[in-house]
């Protein structure tokens, strides 16, 4: 039986859903950039920004080197989740194996919906042409048998096209295509492939294991299957294949008070530990990153032998990272609290009683949060922060 | 300071001092050196500190100048495990340690010694006689369940007592408990018990593993250390100074629901199903009915195993999950062909024991699936 996977790319997430609040910007070439950096990078940009040859991740001096009269706006967290939340959730109404891999991205496995909904290209289309009247957004729609062959078909239509690709005519509509509309084929596997004057996936596809080891190394066996429209990765809709969960704050005003710090990691563990338990995971490596009002930048790890969900124990490891961290007499900017090795943990009983009464009150304070909000119940020591009542304010 | 001593000698006395000396550069750069002091006497000493753990051993050699350095313990062991097995002459010039042994020439720098923290050694009288094979064994069957938590103090060591000539040690990590009961001779006594802190066990377990001769024991009640020496080095441990939890309450006594279990069967299913877990943390379930035990693991990406084993088991059907790793680390301490694991429910905890050997026994919590 062959899967039927739905790949969704609204292009220009951002850009378009600022357009959507000011119908004006549709006339003009814009970015999106956070201005308050020093060395400003575009988080994204609209569609006549990209004709012109403004790309995601450039600098926005380059892009006004490119452009001089382009328009910034900066990004507006909020607006973006909440409309990702929405999109995600009629996704859902058509399967249970919804992917969100941000940015306007989504992958819906709808194998065997078929009773249901009808054929599947119908509930291709069918879910686009949903997403146009309920968003006034129309995002680019891929059917295909596996997750590769769908995002590769949604890269080669963007903006706004439809396609379907039957099943067992993977390799034949990705041999015309050009490498670099791969996944994986970044900037220097191009380079190589160039060299050897491989442009094209058929090209690609026709190398043996031998030839293709010789030419990428380790990368090889992936790279060829790829070329080959072959995929078997499944549609996640479980943060467990996530390989990290972040959490930042970007500090209005630098600081170097080391209790203002701690009380902000506060607060970020706080928010990470929420997030592991929501989703019953348990998490094994930990990285706190410090941005300096210079802009350079240190960060500290720690693996752990268990998996740690209490927020008092991500607490405990941040604040021994921070203070391995902080080697400069600098303002700090930003901090950044990375958590991966995300493994599912299964509650263990406890041989002591007084054990279960952290695990109660924690569970307790969870369901406070869950009920009122994160910033319901917090520690005496984050009470000198400013701005407590912005729950958007540590974003993950 | 000049002295010269053999090869072997060197290593002996350098061993035990760079293994607590080697990871202390986090707690204090000074740590991980070692002290050398060469006295009129003929005597060499050699101290490391880990604050918890101090050691000092004591060669013999032919000292030409007195004095006292801190040198490298990582550096200087390697060093002198890589020369032939001849005389080492060590000399030190200005801030260098001279280190010469037939054609071989090393000069190491060297601290001064003035920072390096005093090691206390209790005095001979102290000391009791006591079999190292007991306090080795001790150790060796509770080591694994003690906490890595620094949060718990009280559970970062063995629990350790002596008493009526009972040498008896638990360690918990507040899900399992690992207990072990030896009968000694002598009159050393720890009445109320003291707990060891993990790396000091590790140390006391070497030095007891490697007897040649005198081993003898002390406990400091004033100054809170505890004391093991043998021929050559002392190591003297820092108790932790704290309560240790009511471990006889968590002992169940469960009178049914008993199963005896072929143990090397049991390890190699257990193996098998611990191939395709996700972590160390992953669990097994048991399905207890009659005399079958199954067990089945699954692992999201790697798929899912069942393993069927002919047990004998007096009691109610039960399914029940429990860590892998900590169930591998109990059967592994249990000698023997069988053993036994009674149940009290599927969230109370079980209770393993030998069914030959009644000196050692595991409590472990089950897992809520």
């Amino acid at each position: 039986m062959y899967r039927e996977i739905i790949h969704i790319n609204f292009t220009s997430f951002m850009a378009s859903l600022e357009a959507l609040q000011d119908n004006s910007l549709n006339r003009i070439p814009f970015v999106i950039a956070s201005v308050n950096t020093p060395r400003i990078f575009i988080l994204d940009p609209s569609r006549l920004a990209f004709q012109e040859g403004i790309r995601r991740g450039m600098t926005l001096s380059k892009a006004r080197f490119i452009c001089p009269d382009i328009k910034v706006l900066p990004p507006n967290p909020s607006l973006y989740q909440q409309a990702g939340q929405k999109i995600f959730k009629l996704a859902s109404t058509y399967s249970p194996l919804v992917e969100n891999c941000g940015s306007g991205n989504i992958f819906l496995d709808i194998t065997g919906t078929r009773t249901l909904f009808g054929i599947s290209i119908d509930t291709a289309a069918r879910l686009k042409l949903e997403y146009q009247n309920h968003f006034s957004l129309d995002p680019t729609t891929a059917l295909a048998s596996n997750k590769l062959v769908s995002k590769v078909a949604t890269r080669i239509l963007n903006p706004a096209g439809f396609a379907s690709i039957p099943p067992g005519d993977e390799a034949n509509f990705l041999k015309p295509q050009k490498v670099d509309y791969l996944p994986g084929v970044g900037s220097s596997t191009k380079a190589r492939l160039y060299l050897l004057g491989i442009r094209y996936i058929g090209e690609l596809a026709s190398l043996n294991q031998h030839q293709a080891s010789h030419a990428l190394g380790n990368s090889a066996s992936g790279l060829l299957n790829r070329a080959r429209g072959i995929d078997p990765s499944p549609v996640n809709n479980s943060l467990v294949r996530q390989p990290s969960i972040v959490f930042s704050k970007l500090l209005n005003n630098a600081h170097d008070d080391p209790t203002l710090i701690k009380a902000h990691l506060r607060l970020i563990s706080i928010k990470a530990g929420f997030e592991l338990r929501k989703y019953g995971l348990g998490a094994r490596k930990f990285k706190l990153n410090l941005l300096y009002s210079d802009h350079k930048s240190t960060s500290r790890q720690k693996t752990v032998h268990c998996n740690i969900k209490a927020d008092d124990k991500i607490f405990k490891i941040g604040c021994h990272l921070f203070e391995k961290a902080l080697n400069r007499r600098i303002s700090i900017k930003k901090i950044t609290l990375s958590l991966s090795r995300l493994q599912q943990s299964k509650s263990q009983y406890s041989l002591f009683k007084n054990h279960n009464h952290q695990l109660k009150l924690q569970s307790t304070l969870d369901h406070l949060r869950n009920k009122y909000g994160i910033i319901a119940v917090l520690p005496a020591s984050t009470t000198i922060l400013p701005n407590l009542n912005n729950q958007n304010d540590y974003p993950a | 300071m000049k002295f010269k001593a053999d090869k072997s000698s060197i290593i002996l006395g350098l061993f035990h001092p760079q293994k607590v000396s080697s990871n202390n550069s986090s707690i204090n750069p000074i740590l991980s050196n070692i002290r050398i002091k060469a006295e009129e006497n003929n005597t060499i000493n050699f101290q490391a500190t880990d604050t918890s753990t101090s050691v000092l051993s004591r060669i013999k050699g032919e000292v030409y100048e007195p004095a006292s350095i801190i040198v490298s313990g990582k550096i200087l062991y390697s060093l002198i495990s890589s020369f032939p097995d001849q005389d080492i002459t060590f000399e030190l010039k200005d801030t260098q340690l001279i280190l010469q042994c037939e054609k071989s020439k090393f000069e190491i720098n060297t601290m001064n010694d003035e920072d390096f923290p005093e090691i206390y050694i209790p005095e001979n009288k102290l000391f009791s006689d006591f079999e190292p094979e007991i306090i080795s064994q001790c150790i060796d069957k509770t080591i694994f369940s003690v906490s890595k938590d620094e949060a718990k103090m009280h559970l970062t060591g063995i629990f350790y007592m002596c008493k009526k000539n009972i040498a008896t040690a638990v360690s918990t990590d507040g899900h399992r408990l690992s207990f072990a009961e030896f009968g000694y001779e002598g009159d050393f006594e720890i009445e109320n018990g003291i707990i060891i802190p993990e790396n000091g066990a590790q140390e006391v377990k070497r030095l007891a593993d490697e007897f040649t001769g005198e081993f003898k024991v002390a406990f400091i009640p004033e100054k809170k250390l505890f004391a093991v020496k043998t021929g050559v080095t002392t190591v003297t441990i820092k108790i932790i100074d704290s309560k240790f939890p009511p471990y006889e309450q968590v002992i169940p006594k469960y009178e049914s629901n008993n199963m005896v279990i072929p143990k090397n069967i049991f390890h190699d299913s257990l193996k098998r199903v611990s191939l395709l877990a996700e972590s160390s943390e992953s669990g097994v379930i048991f399905n207890i009915k009659g005399d079958t035990l199954i067990l089945e693991g699954t692992d999201t990406n790697k798929g899912t195993s069942h393993e069927e084993m002919e047990v004998s088991y007096n009691g109610d059907p039960i399914q029940i999950a429990f860590n892998i790793n900590f169930l591998q680390q109990i059967i592994s301490k249990i000698n023997g062909s069988e053993f036994t694991m009674a149940f009290g429910g599927d969230k109370a905890a079980a209770l393993i024991k030998p069914i030959d050997n009644t000196s050692f026994m595991a409590v472990i919590m089950p897992l809520n699936i």
